[in-house]
């Protein structure tokens, strides 16, 4: 071979590894330059709080903050949803390209991460503990312990309550949301004995939950099932530790409960039941993140619809539900360095801080009509104002201090999915029954433990 | 001239391994390397996040025999098989032979319209169909107004059943370009031989059109059995696999074991226990097929 093809070979061979693995490298998802620190943050996929960061962290950015000697600059991408965003965090801790923090995290997501040593815990934090106190959260905090550490900042909150056709109720001679199984007994006899009557108007069914069959939506037995547990046991856990907590007689009543449903449970889709003109329920679990839709969609608080509490074994209970709560976590990974770390502890700080707290949940508020978690929300004069322009976030703000978070379990979504996948067989057998008596749930409910056991190797 | 091309030829293949080199690196990077580390992902518990990564052994692979979800994504792989392969190979068949006898002026823009929803996004056809089958579309009020109240995705047969007619309705004209294409490729001599013998109609199609085009017939049938094993698209958004496992796929559960309930290790077993049972199937079917082609092909 002449000495030309042999450096033409070579150049060739180099540029081909060269190009081949160009792109395989380390994409750190942070990473500190000169006397710069890049923090990255990533925000959930939703277009309207990746918004909301965009501007916030625009803010801390111009204030110039300085962890050892370095300006810390913010910077925020969405979350990768490959496929999911859960999965995409999973993709980039596996790849150490983490961010140094991200908001978007519920506790069961948490509890996994725990069990990866992928999260700091922050209760020790001195800073942790001020943003405690500026946002009230004292009381809250029990609830969102993971093996007797925090590990989240609590962000936002949404009490899952249910919503009611107020038009529908009205035409039964319903004056208010029903409270107590009696009282729904009451409306679902009502609703039985008025059929044409609720034809006309354009209402076929009492409950519309599509996902009630569906036992791979998982994340939907929080809203049903357990928002329904909850009220009924007085906001029991479902499990604590690797132990299955869940009371057997009150899950089969809750399984009762949607039982006795019977043929006004309407299980086929409607793509956007609130939008209809006239929806063809008494009442949904209700969505507070529509808020927005439902006031574009010419849908009015008291007269179109109405929040009620979940239903109450009796007067008195208190209507424990379920919250669908999610907040900010701070990363390990390879490539977040301790700089980078310190970077994302000055960002939250500066977040919550006593000046700024309330304001940036105020905002927070106006962005994604989302409850920010504070155990002032009610008292606190930043958010009056804004709560008196919007009744509707007025009533879910009551139902707050009663809201309970997910399961701390890193198996939590087989769990899940093993209660759905028996409690859909269950109803199977309820879904033609014209009586207000639910049929015996036993036998399901002893298939679901047994499941749930075997899923998350429960004790 | 000669001599540099005699040094190309005697320079001990390096030139050949530098022209080979892109196709090495890309199976290296995107095919070796990855099943390895699949294979050995497979044999550990990891979830991909966490520091413990420990080895297991073949419990992963054992504990598949004992998975329901397993064993019903295994069944249904061939639940799919047959209507999906009988069914778009015969509309296929029907659309190539439809468009084969249309005018040249018109035969491409007809073949193209019968491809258009290969095209389509799988995200939107499922987000139609599933508009097309909600408790208030024409569909179902009008069925209402009959007396007759279906809830489509509740059924197993009606979602099994729809999830096999998108398949095929999405596929038929991509297969159609195949045999249309076998088609336009005999010779007008034979066209012109039948027609001294006498041979038309269903008799030409049986014994001469068939012998000649049955290698295409089973490229088109060893594709669509693949298809049938990779579906995951209109499942997961129309179904979610049920009811009742009903209409779950391999890819389904892969997808929910890795990503849903971060059982990294586990879901690399199913993925490489549904490669084998697909590669296994596949061989079958290209055997089968075979025999066929030796047997009736020209």
């Amino acid at each position: 071979m002449s000495k030309m093809t042999k450096i033409i070979s070579v150049i060739t061979l180099s540029t081909i590894m060269a190009t081949s693995f160009a792109g395989c490298g380390s994409k750190a998802g942070s990473a500190a330059a000169g006397g710069t620190v890049n923090v990255s943050f990533w925000t959930a996929p939703q277009k309207v709080q990746f918004d909301y960061w965009t501007k916030k962290t625009e803010e801390f950015n111009k204030t110039n903050t300085k962890v050892n000697g370095k300006v810390v600059k913010m910077e925020i991408q969405q979350m990768p949803e490959t496929p999911s965003s859960e999965a995409g965090i999973q993709n980039a801790l596996a790849t150490d390209s983490a961010p140094a923090m991200s908001e978007n995290i519920n506790r069961g997501f948490a509890t996994t991460l725990v069990g990866a040593d992928a999260i700091y815990p922050l209760e020790k934090e001195t800073w942790f503990q001020d943003i405690v106190k500026n946002r009230k959260l004292e009381k809250i905090m029990p609830g969102w312990e993971i093996e007797s550490k925090q590990y989240v900042l609590p962000q936002y909150v949404n009490p899952m309550v249910l919503q009611w056709n107020t038009k529908a109720l009205k035409e039964l001679g319903i004056k208010k949301a029903p409270e107590t199984v009696a009282e729904f007994q009451a409306v679902l006899t009502k609703f039985r004995a008025n059929k044409d009557k609720m034809t006309a108007i354009g209402v076929s069914h009492v409950f519309y939950r599509n996902s009630l069959i569906r036992p791979d939506q998982w994340w939907d037995r929080w809203s049903d099932f357990q928002n329904i547990y909850l009220a009924f046991s007085g906001g029991k856990p479902w499990v604590e530790g690797n132990k299955l907590v869940l009371d057997k007689e009150l899950t089969k009543e809750t399984f009762e409960f949607f039982g006795s449903l019977g043929d006004t449970l309407l299980t086929s889709e409607i793509p956007n039941v609130w939008a209809e003109e006239k929806p063809a329920v008494l009442f949904t679990i209700a969505a507070p993140w529509e808020i927005t839709a439902l006031r574009e969609g010419g849908k009015k608080y008291g007269e179109d619809f109405t929040y009620g509490p979940m239903i109450v074994k009796n007067q008195g209970d208190v209507a424990y539900n379920f919250a669908d709560s999610k907040g900010l976590v701070l990363y390990k990974d390879a490539n977040i360095t301790e700089d980078i770390h310190q970077g994302a502890v000055a960002f939250t700080k500066w977040l919550y801080n006593k000046e700024n707290s309330a304001q940036t949940d105020l905002e927070w508020l106006k962005a994604t009509k989302m409850l920010p978690v504070r155990g002032d929300l009610a008292t606190n004069q930043t958010f009056a104002a804004y709560l008196k322009e919007y009744p509707e976030l007025s009533a879910l703000a009551i139902h707050v201090p009663n809201a309970i978070p997910s399961m701390p379990h890193a198996k939590m979504t087989p769990i899940q999915e093993a209660l759905g996948t028996h409690l859909a067989a269950y109803l199977k057998t309820t879904m033609k029954s014209t009586d207000n008596k639910a049929k015996d749930a036993t036998k399901y409910v002893d298939d679901a433990f047994a499941a749930m056991k075997k899923a998350g190797g429960l004790e | 001239m000669k001599e540099k091309i005699g040094n190309l030829k005697n320079s001990g293949g390096i030139l050949g391994w530098i022209f080979n080199l892109p196709y090495i690196a890309y199976s290296l990077i995107f095919f070796l390397i990855p099943l390895i580390w699949a294979i050995w992902l497979s044999t550990t518990d990891w979830n991909l996040m966490s520091n413990d990564k420990n080895f297991v052994g073949l419990d992963n692979f054992i504990r598949l025999f004992d998975d329901s979800r397993i064993i019903a994504a295994f069944i249904n792989s061939f639940r799919y098989l047959l209507p999906i392969v009988i069914l778009t190979f015969i509309a296929g068949m029907i659309i190539g032979l439809l468009v084969h006898k249309l005018p040249d002026k018109i035969k491409g823009v007809t073949a193209v319209l019968f491809f258009i929803p290969y095209l389509t996004s799988g995200v939107a056809v499922a987000v139609v169909v599933r508009y097309f089958f909600s408790y208030n579309s024409a569909l179902n009020v009008f069925l209402r107004g009959k007396g007759i109240a279906i809830e489509w995705f509740r059924d197993p047969k009606f979602s099994f059943a729809i999830i096999v007619a998108i398949v095929v309705w999405k596929m038929s004209g991509y297969y159609a370009l195949f045999i249309l294409s076998a088609l336009e490729s005999i010779s007008e001599d034979i066209h012109d031989a039948c027609k001294i013998d006498g041979a038309y109609g269903m008799k030409k199609f049986i014994h001469v059109i068939l012998p000649i085009i049955i290698p295409t017939l089973t490229t088109v049938v060893v594709l669509l059995s693949g298809l049938a094993f990779g579906l995951f698209t209109e499942p997961y958004l129309l179904t979610g696999g049920g009811p009742n496992l009903a209409t779950t796929t391999w890819q389904l559960e892969i997808y929910n074991t890795s990503f849903t309930n971060f059982q990294s290790g586990y879901g690399a077993a199913i993925a490489i226990a549904s490669a084998v049972h697909i590669f296994i199937t596949i061989k079958i079917v290209t055997y089968l097929m075979g025999k066929l082609n030796n047997k009736y092909g020209v």
